[in-house]
């Protein structure tokens, strides 16, 4: 039905879990909401996301995503943002 | 062998794990926490990561570098939480019959590490500053 609302859980790391505050939250989203959305309604939650915003990838905890990918209610979606390990 | 951890990783215990009967070489690379970068002092690193889309990525990456050369055994590990100067951060290590391939697939697997793998290295520093290292955006 148009109009339903989705929840989905958000993974912050790094350098994005220290400007958020946070390392995770549920956030409700219009269903078939598709990636893009998300990192917009962060950018505008989280003032320091909106210069990391081109930089930062979604992912499930199996694959990555793209921004066109459509949003699953009751998944998870980490955020990463560029990464440094080894 | 893949995996992430906290502890001090077993360096000899995986190069055990990658001698073979059939293999003739064995590639080793071990990642360290080195004192100065830039000029300036680091006294540890701190590692961050997304554990379980880490260990998919290495899975994947390791698949990858098996259907591309030889491989008869292959080890990535990664050490989270804080890893102080001189110890291992990161350990691959690659055993084929030929050496080519050990350089090559070892390579090719730290290579790719650095820029897919979802693992942050945050700097800590002598003056008591700390910084995240800018990373790679994946791919």
């Amino acid at each position: 039905m148009a109009g339903d609302m989705m929840r989905i859980t958000v993974r912050y790391f790094a350098v994005v879990r220290e400007l958020t505050g946070r390392i995770e939250e549920d956030i409700e989203m219009p269903d078939d909401s598709h990636g893009a959305v998300l990192l917009d309604r962060l950018a505008e939650s989280y003032a320091p996301l909106k210069e990391y915003k081109p930089y930062l990838r979604l992912a499930t905890d199996s694959a990555f995503l793209s921004l066109d990918d459509i949003l699953d209610d009751g998944t998870v979606i980490n955020v990463i943002p560029p990464v440094s390990g080894g | 062998m893949v995996g992430l951890t906290e502890e001090r990783i077993d360096i000899d215990g995986i190069s055990a794990f990658l001698r073979q009967a059939e293999g003739g070489a064995i590639d080793l690379f071990i990642g360290t926490t080195r004192r100065f970068t830039d000029g300036k002092e680091t006294t540890h690193l701190a590692y961050d990561a997304a554990p379980d889309l880490a260990r998919a990525e290495i899975h994947r990456m390791v698949g990858e570098a098996q259907s591309r050369w030889p491989v008869l055994r292959a080890v990535v590990i990664h050490r989270l939480g804080t890893v102080p100067v001189t110890e291992a951060s990161v350990v691959i290590g690659v055993a084929t019959p030929h050496r080519a391939a050990s350089f090559e697939a070892c390579r090719y697997l730290i290579d790719t590490l650095k820029k897919r793998v979802p693992i942050w290295k945050k700097q800590l520093f002598a003056d008591g500053t700390a910084e995240w290292v800018q990373g790679t955006v994946p791919e």
